[in-house]
């Protein structure tokens, strides 16, 4: 029998590799790192990398699913 | 009842600090914000694109590196939580500071300390104040037996907590100091010592939760924060037992380790200024710099208000973060010595990230400015990444979802701007509140 915090614990770091191992997989991606580092972060330059760049509400939330592992990068929440 | 006192070993001896690290790291720090904000302008015209990128990798590996670092730490915590000896009547003495405090804040301080379990004494000091609390003051210490002092003016609460160490004590085994708004847990006071019952461990503190929790939306957003700060990075410092800030509101010390260091925390300069703000967190260093554990005790629970309105909410912040900064500039002097671990975990992450990030935010910023709507792109990734960076909340706080899905952005459009003039200004020795 599992124990609860062993199930949490192994749920929690199963979602952190999932995540990492997303992120490093968008590093590894030479055609969309400008999408993922560069051009997500400054999402009005992904044109330099001829990236088209919806910006309808709809279109940039259907393009959200597509981009989501791509997006992960820039995240920049902290607690100080 | 009185107890023998038990025979310790003498203080350890500080390590030696390293001080000229501060004047080096901050100017470093100051050339990484530079660069950072130049690599995102330069990226805006087309130039040096491959740094931008490399930038952004070693950002994304720090930060990746970080959430492993805190998540198995307090994965250690949680999966073998350490057990201290049960409290045994050893004496303990408590400090209350109190500068201009309302009277009513205080008498709910004073009475939940009065009935909070233990072998206790209480003293206040009050530091000139001039709103007309010392009577109050005086009527509460006659009430309930509390002994009191006043300054004329104010000086500040070193000078308060110097001035009770140095001639106001007696043989105490442990001296617990609290804001004069902190409301005390009956156990709070038995659980915060008890830990110091071992050799290796001379300060903890307890958890801080807020008694206005639900008045707004800001107070609901800070009691995540305050969560999150707690349970998941003070809980990941304490595995190594190395917390860096043993709070205001409820700390803990061995008083043989306090008076050893009560002349060095009072006579405090930074770059040549007296040091009057972020008293806690220096206490803290300093017993950490003697070869001392720091741990933090969930079950000791005090609570306390926080600033309401955003501008009073912000004014402490940015008292905070000065300290902040200048302290983790301070753990490094010595800390390369006898901590590697805090020593990389300060420099790497609490000092680096924030400035390093300073391009990327201005790349955000620069984007929101001309396609206001990218922030929707920007919202359900920096969710996931919110999440997963707190993964303990999921499991033990759903409650504060709300306030830290608040908090990240809070954080983003105003807490993070305050970081970068902090910096400009660490050696602003203003109360700002006051």
């Amino acid at each position: 029998m599992i124990s609860r915090p062993v199930l949490r614990w192994t749920m929690s770091f199963c979602l952190l590799s999932v995540y990492t191992a997303a992120l490093i997989a968008s590093q590894s991606l030479p055609a969309v790192t400008q999408a993922t580092l560069t051009d997500a972060a400054v999402v009005h330059q992904a044109d330099a990398a001829n990236i088209r760049i919806p910006w309808k509400p709809q279109e940039i939330l259907r393009d959200l699913i597509k981009r989501m592992p791509l997006l992960l990068p820039i995240l920049l929440p902290h607690v100080s | 009842m009185r107890r023998p006192r038990q025979k310790r070993p003498p203080v350890r001896p500080a390590r030696p600090a390293l001080t000229a690290i501060q004047p080096v790291v901050y100017v470093l720090l100051l050339a990484l914000l530079f660069a950072s904000g130049g690599l995102a302008l330069l990226r805006a015209f087309g130039l040096f694109v491959w740094l931008w990128d490399a930038y952004g990798s070693v950002y994304l590996f720090l930060m990746l590196g970080y959430s492993w670092f805190v998540l198995i730490l307090v994965c250690m915590d949680d999966m073998r939580p350490r057990v201290f000896p049960a409290y045994a009547g050893e004496r303990m003495t408590v400090l209350i500071p109190c500068y201009n405090e309302s009277p009513a804040l205080l008498k709910r301080c004073v009475k939940s300390v009065v009935a909070a379990r233990g072998n206790k004494r209480i003293i206040i000091i009050d530091d000139g104040s001039s709103n007309g609390v010392r009577p109050y003051a005086r009527t509460l210490a006659r009430e309930h037996g509390i002994r009191i002092h006043c300054f004329n003016r104010n000086r500040g609460k070193r000078e308060a907590l110097h001035y009770a160490v140095t001639r106001l004590l007696e043989d105490e085994d442990f001296i617990i100091t609290i804001d004069s708004d902190t409301v005390l847990d009956k156990d709070a006071l038995i659980r915060v010592v008890e830990p110091l019952k071992e050799p290796d461990i001379a300060a903890s503190t307890g958890d801080v939760r807020l008694l206005n929790e639900h008045q707004n939306l800001l107070t609901t957003m800070i009691a995540s924060y305050y969560w999150i700060g707690l349970n998941v990075y003070k809980k990941a410092q304490s595995a190594l037992g190395t917390v860096v800030c043993c709070s205001g509101c409820l700390a803990a010390y061995r008083s043989d380790v306090l008076r050893a260091n009560i002349r060095k925390f009072v006579k405090q300069e930074f770059f040549g200024e007296r040091c009057t703000h972020s008293e806690d967190r220096h206490l803290t260093n300093l017993v950490l710099q003697r070869d001392y554990r720091v741990v933090y005790v969930p079950a000791a629970i005090s609570h306390t208000e926080t600033p309401a309105t955003l501008k009073g909410f912000l004014k402490q912040q940015q008292r905070w973060k000065r300290g902040y900064t200048r302290e983790c500039l301070y753990t490094l002097s010595y800390a390369w010595r006898n901590r590697p671990l805090l020593f990389l975990q300060i420099l790497l992450w609490d000092l680096t990230i924030p400035f390093f990030s300073f391009g990327l935010m201005l790349a955000i910023v620069g984007t929101l400015l001309t396609r206001p709507w990218a922030v929707l792109a920007l919202v359900p990734s920096w969710t996931l990444c919110m999440l997963v960076r707190n993964i303990p909340v999921l499991f033990h706080a759903r409650g504060k979802l709300r306030g830290l899905f608040l908090y990240m952005f809070f954080y983003e459009f105003f807490l993070y701007w305050q970081s970068i003039y902090a910096l400009f200004t660490v050696r602003n020795k203003s109360w700002i509140t006051r």
